[in-house]
């Protein structure tokens, strides 16, 4: 015990060293530049499940980054009691469970500790942190960047944990990339994985090409993983994106066809990967709530998204499909076996930039997914949305300013051949740069929604008020009151199911 | 005992990051939207920089875009350099370009795809506006956008370009004078 209580001390001292090092060299040679950064965020609820059950939690995130001249230094401090995710409890204020030290000059950079990076795309190798998610794929280890005119350098090597201690990937790569004339770019890269007691170790192939021809603009990716125990079986994914804009306009087509190795089945998020999803994010708030769910282990699918300006004029339109492979077919199919999903999205918006704003969206998506039954067998899952907004905002004074937003939407259940009405009102008045006042009504005429409030007995409803307040300059304060509907959050393919709540939740976020 | 540490370090935290109102910016290194290589302390050497961090899928930063486009108009004349940071990761990455160029903002892109810039000034919550003088001191953030943000940030320009009562750019659009 008084070893584990030393050691923690132990570690606490190396962590202060480099910042009492780097501030004590700037004091001795004041011509070097040192910095301090970073902030403080405190999030904290108290409130209920639909069953009853207590659903409070308090975490307290510090970071600091401090910069002398080429080196940095950065530390995180998480403080859990308990953790909004999992319950999980972190009450030792000596864990700093992010941490890097980095030297860099121009063309070459050194960082030993945590990192992100993202190659090709994210197809080729790729790592993100979602703390509102708690998802988490950074690696701890080296990370070895250099970047000489039109050539490009980098190798890592790294261990993974996942937030909830059941997966650790150990990493290892090298990407190699270099610009040639005409804007051509071709990269290459190999990483070495070992998912530890998942898989064998996997070999990541990867390419990837860019280029632009005035204002055309095309990107793609390949991969390929191979087992080391059987070269023979093999995953892979491919991604292509072009994109051209004229005077007022602008086009992108994106294509995905993703047979990617995953961890637990083709909804399984993959090894230190982040692939793009090829859809829209973010629509409609009642749409946003029904997201597709990715299945990188089979998964083709392209979106065209459209946008035209014309004065005070913004009109985008986006189309999408996705499905699981139908064979070798290279496009996406919309049969029921596949897991379809097909989506499309119209938004008009006229901004005089002065005084008033008036947004107009429509959008409709059908989705099917595969539920697992309670006789283990799978049952379609399959809804069609379409939805209606509005959005008005106008500028009363400089400083004041209230937006309504009102949307609609027509929910049909295939399952039951039955369909329900899904609303949301909010009202917003503003103080700039000030604060923020919200009320917000959201109703559906599910009966299987959990939560909320009974309106008559066939529909649900969940009210909320939010404060938003910005002090002091570096400061924000955000409190939510009342209730919360559950469902899915997805963000770039990474899902979490959020629970139902009512009571209060309380952030305060401080820069320094 | 262990709430009321925390609480005690949150409090001190938030006075200490209003002691040390002056901030200096850390350096950093970016590419823009044609591969070329941005260094904040090059630019900081021939003018003040205002910086936002924004991407494609942030509707409140999609809001701030226009105003900070004006601001360019106004203001990069008279000596400010004006960068929108984008911090799109992968899924939202090949948007940037046509969205930025279809709407003909003027001001130079940044690209942040992995977020390491927007985390050196603290979390990754955007949109984030920072405006820094010469000497690299921040002399202005803002965290979040609303309607008539911008008044306020071009009241902090002003005072930093040192513009006279007499020379200041007439702010309003074409319609709000109808």
């Amino acid at each position: 015990m008084m070893l584990a209580s030393l050691n923690r001390h132990c570690f606490t001292v190396i962590i202060l060293i480099p910042f009492l090092v780097l501030g004590s060299i700037s004091l001795f040679n004041p011509a070097l530049s040192f910095t301090i950064t970073g902030q403080n965020e405190a999030r904290y609820a108290r409130g209920q499940l639909p069953n009853g059950d207590d659903y409070n939690y308090f975490e307290n995130y510090l970071e600091i980054n401090a910069n002398l001249d080429k080196l940095r230094f950065y530390i995180r401090q998480s403080y859990l009691l308990p953790s909004e995710f999992d319950g999980r409890w972190q009450t030792d204020l000596n864990v700093f469970n992010k941490r890097y030290i980095e030297y860099s000059q121009d063309e070459f950079l050194i960082r030993g500790g945590d990192f992100y990076r993202n190659w090709g795309r994210g197809l080729l190798f790729g790592t993100v942190e979602y703390t509102d998610l708690n998802f988490d794929t950074g690696l701890q280890g080296v990370l070895i960047e250099s970047s000489i005119e039109n050539f490009e350098g980098a190798l890592f090597r790294g261990v993974e944990t996942d937030t909830g201690k059941h997966i650790q990937e150990i990493g290892e790569g090298v990407r190699l990339s270099y610009r040639f004339p005409h804007n051509i770019r071709l990269g290459a890269a190999y990483c070495l994985l070992d998912v530890v007691d998942r898989h064998p170790r996997v070999n990541r192939y990867g390419m990837e090409i860019e280029t632009e021809f005035g204002p055309v603009s095309l990107f793609s990716a390949y991969t390929s993983d191979k087992l080391d125990t059987d070269p023979t079986q093999y995953n892979h994914g491919f991604y292509g994106a072009a994109s051209m804009y004229g005077s007022g306009w602008g086009a992108l087509f994106d294509y995905k066809d993703y047979r990617l190795l995953t961890h637990g089945g083709k909804l399984g998020r993959t090894p230190l990967q982040y692939p793009p999803t090829a859809l829209p994010e973010v629509t409609m708030y009642l749409l946003d709530h029904h997201p597709r769910q990715m299945h990188f282990g089979d998964e083709v699918g392209w979106q065209i998204e459209f946008t035209y300006n014309y004065e005070y004029w913004d009109v985008s339109l986006n189309v999408n499909q996705s499905s699981q492979h139908d064979g070798n077919s290279i496009i996406p199919k919309q049969k029921q076996e596949l897991s379809p999903y097909q989506g499309y999205f119209i938004h008009v918006e006229r901004d005089d930039f002065s005084s008033k704003r008036f947004v107009l969206q429509g959008g409709f998506h059908e989705d099917i997914e595969f539920i697992q039954t309670a006789a283990g067998g799978f049952s379609p899952w399959w809804f069609k949305r379409t939805g209606l907004g509005v959005i008005y905002e106008h500028q009363l004074t400089d400083e004041y300013s209230l937006t309504s937003d009102v949307q609609i939407m027509k929910v049909e259940d295939k399952r039951v051949d039955d369909s329900f009405i899904d609303e949301y009102l909010s009202l917003s008045l503003s103080h700039s740069p000030d604060y923020s006042i919200t009320a917000s009504f959201e109703f559906s005429g599910d009966e299987n929604e959990s939560g909320g409030m009974s309106l008559d007995g066939s529909t649900t409803y969940w009210p909320s008020g939010e404060l938003t307040v910005n002090f002091l300059e570096r400061h924000q304060l955000r409190l939510f009151i009342g209730h919360e509907r559950g469902g899915l959050r997805c963000s770039g393919g990474v899902c979490r199911k959020v629970n139902p709540f009512k009571g209060i939740k309380f952030t305060l976020n401080s820069q320094i | 005992m262990k709430k009321t540490t925390i609480l005690s370090i949150i409090l001190i935290f938030s006075l200490f990051s209003n002691i040390t109102a002056d901030q200096k910016s850390p350096d950093f290194t970016l590419r823009n939207l044609d591969g070329g290589k941005f260094k904040l302390y090059e630019q900081l050497e021939t003018n003040p920089v205002l910086i936002d961090f924004w991407a494609t899928w942030c509707k409140p930063c999609i809001r701030a875009l226009p105003h900070l486009n004006r601001i360019y108009d106004l203001y990069s004349e008279k000596g400010l350099n004006v960068y929108a940071i984008s911090v799109d990761n992968p899924k939202s990455r090949s948007k940037v370009k046509p969205f930025v160029k279809s709407k003909g903002y003027k001001f130079s892109v940044l690209l942040d795809s992995d977020q390491s810039v927007r985390k050196l000034f603290g979390g990754t919550s955007i949109p984030l506006t920072l405006l820094i003088d010469q000497s690299g001191e921040i002399v202005y953030r803002h965290l979040g956008y609303v309607a008539g943000d911008e008044n306020k940030l071009i009241e902090e320009i002003e005072k930093l370009l040192n513009v006279d009562e007499d020379a200041k750019p007439d702010t309003t659009t074409e319609e709000s004078k109808e």
